[in-house]
């Protein structure tokens, strides 16, 4: 193992997979670096975890990298070797980008081959040959352009990703312009992160940009980037979100930082059914069929009710399959994604890239808390047990009723107390997957509790008293995974979860992480029955905040708590 | 065929025709088959106007046939022989056995024999030994009279072929011009440089005393002689030097068998290993799930080494049993080997203890035996002499003569000790007339050959079965290729000079931490480190460097399963990192510790009453060898009183009803 550089921070290992040294004098020139050509899979304190991918390496080539560059990056800032494979590999990735083209041609579009046996090879793929139309000449075949998505999610998976350049419908045309001065007065602008994926996918407005995801963590500001992108397009947009909260989020926040007025923007929900200039609407409406699974979708045609020039999928990781499908023939749209981790736990990134399009901009959670954009997070486990009486009935359960009798150990109320009396005066969110058990713990606290059966005027007046101050605590069912924007709350505590999914925590660790105007410190509890399922499942959140690189703590709370109803059951 | 008693006056005298002829005619003469007297002409293609010109075959009169004209039969039997008869291009022992019985009756193969007379196969080993080492030839070289010679090596009915010094001398600068030639020699090329005359007795005396040995060439077909190739190469070789310190491509440093031992231990300790009834081996499943958790070698170590995982985990295991950390048990379902509390107490201990322990155990092994392990690799028997060779002490030298410094290539180590420092070849320079045993093998009367390789092989293999496994060594790769080694401490230790290395890991510079994430990432080498936390974590990649090792609740509990406990773990971490212990890993260690415990299985009889009366009863027959577990049911704690029970049962009026298990 000649040639080794210790201060170098990369160690490039067979199976694709980079390690990175975050102690290393280097690390902050290879971080920049890796990021365009390699996707983050962890970021624990000390060693940083790459992955080399085609997907990865494609999302490069689409940014215009060269494998010169990306092989250069990786020799150069190695300790050891790079091995010669993986090397190859990477030659062998970034060679099939481009090797395909989508191009516009007599008003068609055609699919260019850079040589015939690869033409060949395509029209003869079990996928891909059949979405081909005529062919034209040895390397050139006629697309019809219904097809444009579904062929080019098939030449993914064919492992020869085209580069579409065949450009996008103008839209409607929209006067859009960011504000200097927020609706409430505030002043506002880009930030430098944000101004570089804006840029980075309006590509001067030319057929490379146009369409692809932009990855940013909770709180960074993922709807003001879109916003900045309407500003530079200047069409109409639609807008597809996670639910109806999230939905007039975006509505208010549209109205509170650009010129567009009330009247510009509609909403299209269960509630009403606007079509605007700018419409907002949810991905709950969208897939809404009309009875049982092989129903119609009533709502699709909203992608054609308008001339859209923008389409944005908030949370693209979420995204469901049949937008997916709808999205397969919107091609000629530009689209943006909007998401705070590629990871899609169905596994279908390459769809993601294949019909939203490559990765435009991607900014790590940890250094946006390094520069103060986001509140650093402390996340603290504790550890109860549950009381004598109920071991047994757990252990004699079955396993969702012991998942169940975990989450609502009764000695979890007293210990929310002990956080709340903590971290008293600051804003606090109580996140919990069980009904009964928030409903019980708000009564027994005096708090508001929203679940998915609360109306939209009594969420709304909460949320509104909770921003202002005027409400400190609110108890939030699974509704809380998703976009609700709760700006100033500095703490939760997670009362339950689902098994442990990594996409709930990533979510609603995203609660508390924007950032604090005293400190910028944000608390994240997770409270866990000791010995049970429950820890098992705190494991792979651990885990994953712990690949996030937050500082994970464990408290171990035995025998201090009584549980609710307990005889000496006062809190303490 | 007596090769040496042909008349070579007539082979030389053919010699000339043969070469006339072309290749495709030589083949086609050598390769007809059938009656010699009516050969057809389509079996020589293209050849048969040459053979017919060169007199190699005549024409019959009355049909289209050819023959072989009746005074070459001999001859062509002759070329078919040496055709046929690949000695020089393919010397071994197999073909030179299968050459001395075609050619040499057996009292003559007796003749050529030096010293004591041996028989049958042994015979023609040692005879193989004495004439295939290139001392047959050199002694031969250094004869002044040949009467002496050929007294001892001919029979009294023989005609002498060395009678007179010139034919001596002539024989002797034959000899020198074939190794000086490097290989076979065309005969035709002989006829210069001899006169015709001397060959035709040279020739045969050379085959005679199997000095010569007689081929064809590949391409040609043209008869050639030359000396037996092992021999000659040995003859022309160098003297080889001291080796010298090289700069190696890529190196390697592990105990690697104190870390598979310790898997093995570890997963025994999870689940008794079951043992095959046929040859107390682990079972396949089981022998691969280990094999899954070693650590990978890389594969230029691998490679030179031959050590695929199913042998490590099969020495893993010698070495267990035989330093007694597992041990074999009969149960109901077969034989398995389970850990004994001595296995637990390594375990338990550091990595350098593990290491010292097994080295120690390494140090005093004394003769191998089936399922144990010694010092040296093999035993070398030699049968006779008095006092043996102290092997052991000559291994150790062997390696200790290397300068403590630097790499060293292998083969120019063993090629420079096997010559220099072989106490074998030393006792057949002072004349001792002797057989090896090396297990099954047997060796009669080696030579030096055999002997530089046999203890070439020794050294080889006690580096690649002790030094590197045990840490010992470095490993390297060669410019070339080739395999390389630096003696370590631990490895200077175990040969016998100083004492053990005080701290093993002072010559490693291994950078390594464990993450929040609860992976132990190596950012440099560290094997000694990799022995360690493998007790107790599960390993992820096969490399040297990365993230190697996942600290799991099972890896945590099977370690405190063998004995380890939180706070060894932990204090293993803490010695192995270089940054601390992230505060949840060390949480999580100690709280899956603490789950731990143990349960004891064992067989009972449950005894159920039709109500709570007869439950009393019961309970008085059996006082307290019966236990109540509820108001109808008891059990009967110990199995020997079963019979006893019953009886005093019958005797209260309580019958037993018969079931499958009573």
């Amino acid at each position: 193992m000649n040639q080794y550089v210790p201060e170098n921070p990369l160690i490039v290992q067979g199976d694709h997979t980079i390690l990175v040294e975050v102690a290393a004098p280097r690390y902050a020139e290879v971080r920049d670096r890796l990021q365009a050509f390699a996707e983050l899979v962890k970021s624990p304190e000390h060693v940083h975890s790459y992955r080399i991918t085609p997907l990865s390496i494609w999302n490069a080539c689409a940014a215009e990298i060269s494998t010169q560059w990306i092989l250069d990056t990786l020799r150069e800032f190695a300790k050891y070797p790079v091995p010669d494979h993986v090397l190859h590999e990477i030659t062998d990735f970034a060679s099939r980008y481009g090797r395909l083209r989508l191009e516009r041609a007599d008003g068609g579009l055609i699919l260019v081959a850079d040589e015939a046996p690869l033409a060949e090879e395509i029209s003869r793929h079990r996928a891909a040959g059949p979405l081909l139309g005529e062919r034209l000449s040895d390397s050139i075949f006629q697309v019809d352009p219904a097809l444009r998505g579904r062929l080019k999610q098939a030449l993914v998976k064919a492992g020869f990703p085209a580069q579409d350049l065949a450009g996008y419908v103008r839209g409607d045309d929209l006067e859009v312009a960011l504000r200097t001065l927020t609706g409430g007065g505030r002043p506002f602008s880009l930030r430098d992160y944000q101004r570089r994926a804006v840029r980075s996918f309006y590509a001067r407005g030319e057929a490379e940009g146009g369409s692809g995801v932009v990855v940013l963590p909770c709180g960074a500001g993922k709807t003001i980037v879109a916003m900045g992108v309407m500003a530079e397009l200047q069409c109409s947009t639609l807008i597809l979100t996670t639910g109806i909260t999230a939905s007039r989020q975006w509505m208010r926040e549209i109205l509170d930082k650009t010129s567009l007025e009330e009247h510009q923007i509609g909403e299209y929900s269960g509630h009403n059914k606007e079509v605007r200039p700018v419409t907002v609407a949810t991905y709950n409406i969208m897939t809404y069929r009309r009875s049982g699974e092989d129903g119609e979708f009533l709502h699709l045609d909203l992608f054609d009710r308008r001339n859209w020039g923008l389409i944005i999928y908030d949370e693209v990781h979420l995204l469901p399959a049949p937008v997916f499908q709808v999205t397969a023939s919107l091609q000629a749209r530009r689209r943006l994604g909007l998401t705070a981790t590629l990871v899609r736990e169905d596994g279908r990134e390459d769809d993601v890239f294949a019909l939203i399009g490559p990765k435009k901009a991607d900014v790590p959670w940890r250094e946006l808390e390094s520069q103060g954009w986001i509140a650093t997070a402390r996340c603290c486990e504790m550890r109860v047990p549950l009381p004598a009486s109920q071991r047994m009935s757990y252990a004699t359960a079955d396993p969702r009723a012991k998942a169940r009798l975990a989450a609502e150990n009764p000695c979890k109320p007293p210990l929310v107390r002990r956080i709340l009396d903590r971290h008293r005066g600051q804003p606090t969110l109580i996140i919990g997957t069980y009904v009964d058990q928030l409903k019980r713990l708000g009564d027994e606290l005096d708090i508001p509790v929203l679940t998915g059966a609360t109306s939209q005027e009594v969420r709304e007046d909460c949320y509104s008293r909770f921003k202002s101050g005027r409400l400190k605590t609110l108890a939030v069912s699974k509704i809380a995974n998703f976009s609700v924007d709760l700006p100033d709350a500095a703490v939760a505590i997670q009362i339950s979860g689902t098994f442990g999914s990594r996409q709930e925590e990533a979510q609603r660790l995203g609660r508390v992480l924007r950032p604090k105007e005293d400190g910028n410190q944000a608390h994240f509890y997770s409270l866990v029955s000791r010995d049970t399922v429950e820890q098992d499942f705190a494991l792979k959140r651990q885990l994953f905040l712990c690949e996030q690189g937050y500082k994970y703590r464990i408290e171990d709370l035995s025998g201090d708590l009584q549980p609710v109803g307990a005889a000496e059951g006062a809190p303490q | 065929m007596k090769l040496y008693a042909f008349p070579w006056e007539r082979f030389l005298a053919r010699l000339p025709h043969w070469e006339r002829l072309g290749r495709q005619a030589r083949r086609a003469y050598l390769q007809a088959s059938g009656d010699p007297a009516n050969l057809s002409r389509v079996q020589f293609e293209g050849g048969v106007e040459e053979l017919l010109e060169e007199g190699f075959l005549l024409p019959h009169m009355e049909s289209q046939l050819v023959r072989v004209p009746p005074r070459q039969i001999r001859y062509r039997k002759l070329m078919r022989t040496l055709a046929k008869q690949d000695v020089l291009g393919r010397p071994s022992a197999n073909s030179f056995s299968d050459y001395l019985n075609r050619h040499f009756p057996a009292e003559i193969q007796a003749t050529l024999i030096d010293a004591h007379p041996v028989r049958g196969h042994q015979a023609r080993e040692a005879l193989f030994q004495q004439v295939a080492g290139e001392e047959w030839i050199s002694a031969f070289l250094e004869l002044t009279q040949g009467d002496d010679f050929e007294r001892r090596h001919l029979n009294p009915d023989e005609r002498p072929f060395l009678i007179t010094p010139k034919n001596l001398g002539e024989m002797q600068r034959l000899l020198k011009l074939l190794i000086e030639r490097g290989g076979p020699v065309r005969i035709s090329a002989l006829t210069g440089p001899f006169e015709v005359l001397h060959l035709q007795m040279l020739i045969p005396a050379g085959l005679r005393y199997l000095l010569l040995y007689p081929g064809l060439e590949e391409d040609s077909l043209l008869p050639v002689v030359g000396l037996w190739p092992g021999a000659l190469r040995r003859l022309r070789a160098p003297a080889p030097q001291p080796p010298q310190p090289v700069e190696v491509e890529a190196k390697h440093f592990s105990a690697f068998l104190m870390e598979d031992m310790t898997k093995v231990l570890v997963a025994a300790s999870q689940a008794p290993l079951r043992l095959k009834a046929s040859d107390s081996s682990l079972y396949q499943r089981d022998s691969r799930r280990i094999e899954e958790t070693l650590s990978r070698l890389p594969q230029w170590l691998e490679t030179s080494l031959s050590f695929p995982a199913s042998k490590r985990v099969e020495e893993a295991v010698a070495y267990l049993r035989q330093m007694e950390y597992i041990t074999k048990e009969r149960g109901s379902d077969g034989e398995s080997l389970q850990p004994t509390d001595k296995g637990a107490e390594w375990l338990a201990a550091s990595a350098q203890e593990r290491l010292q322990e097994l080295l120690q155990q390494v140090r005093q092994g004394t003769r191998r035996r089936y399922h144990k392990r010694s010092f040296l690799p093999w035993d070398i028997e030699i049968p006779g002499v008095k006092p043996p060779p102290d092997l052991k002490e000559a291994v150790c030298a062997s390696f200790l003569s290397l300068p403590e410094e630097g790499f060293f290539g292998f083969q120019s180590f063993a090629r420079y000790q096997s010559v220099n420092a072989n106490p074998l070849l030393d006792l057949r320079r002072r004349g001792e007339t002797f057989s090896l045993s090396l297990g099954w093998k047997r060796f009669y009367r080696p030579n030096a050959e055999k002997l530089e390789q046999v203890w070439s092989n020794l050294l080889a293999e006690f580096l690649h079965t002790r030094l590197l496994p045990l840490g010992c060594a470095q490993a390297g790769r060669g410019p070339d290729g080739g395999l390389c080694f630096a003696l370590s401490a631990m490895g200077r230790y175990l040969l016998g000079q100083g004492p053990a290395p005080s701290d093993l890991r002072q010559d490693e510079q291994g950078c390594l931490m464990v993450q929040p994430d609860f992976e132990v990432v190596f950012l440099s080498p560290a094997p000694l480190a990799e022995a360690e936390i493998g007790r107790f974590a599960q390993r992820l990649g096969k490399g040297e460097v990365g993230a190697l090792f996942k600290i799991t609740r099972e890896a945590v509990q099977a370690a405190v399963g063998s004995g380890m406990d939180a706070r060894a773990i932990l204090s293993s971490l803490d010695q192995a990192c270089t940054t601390p212990i992230p505060s949840n890993v060390r949480t999580e260690i100690e709280g899956w510790a603490y789950q731990c415990s143990r349960v004891k299985a064992r067989r009972t009889l449950l005894i159920e009453c039709p109500d709570g009366d007869t439950a009393a009863r019961v309970l008085s027959a059996g006082g307290k060898k019966v236990e109540l577990l509820n108001s109808t049911t008891l059990a009967l704690l110990d199995p020997a009183f079963r019979r006893t029970l019953f009886k005093r049962l019958r005797k209260k009026g309580v019958f037993l009803e018969e079931t499958k298990d009573t």
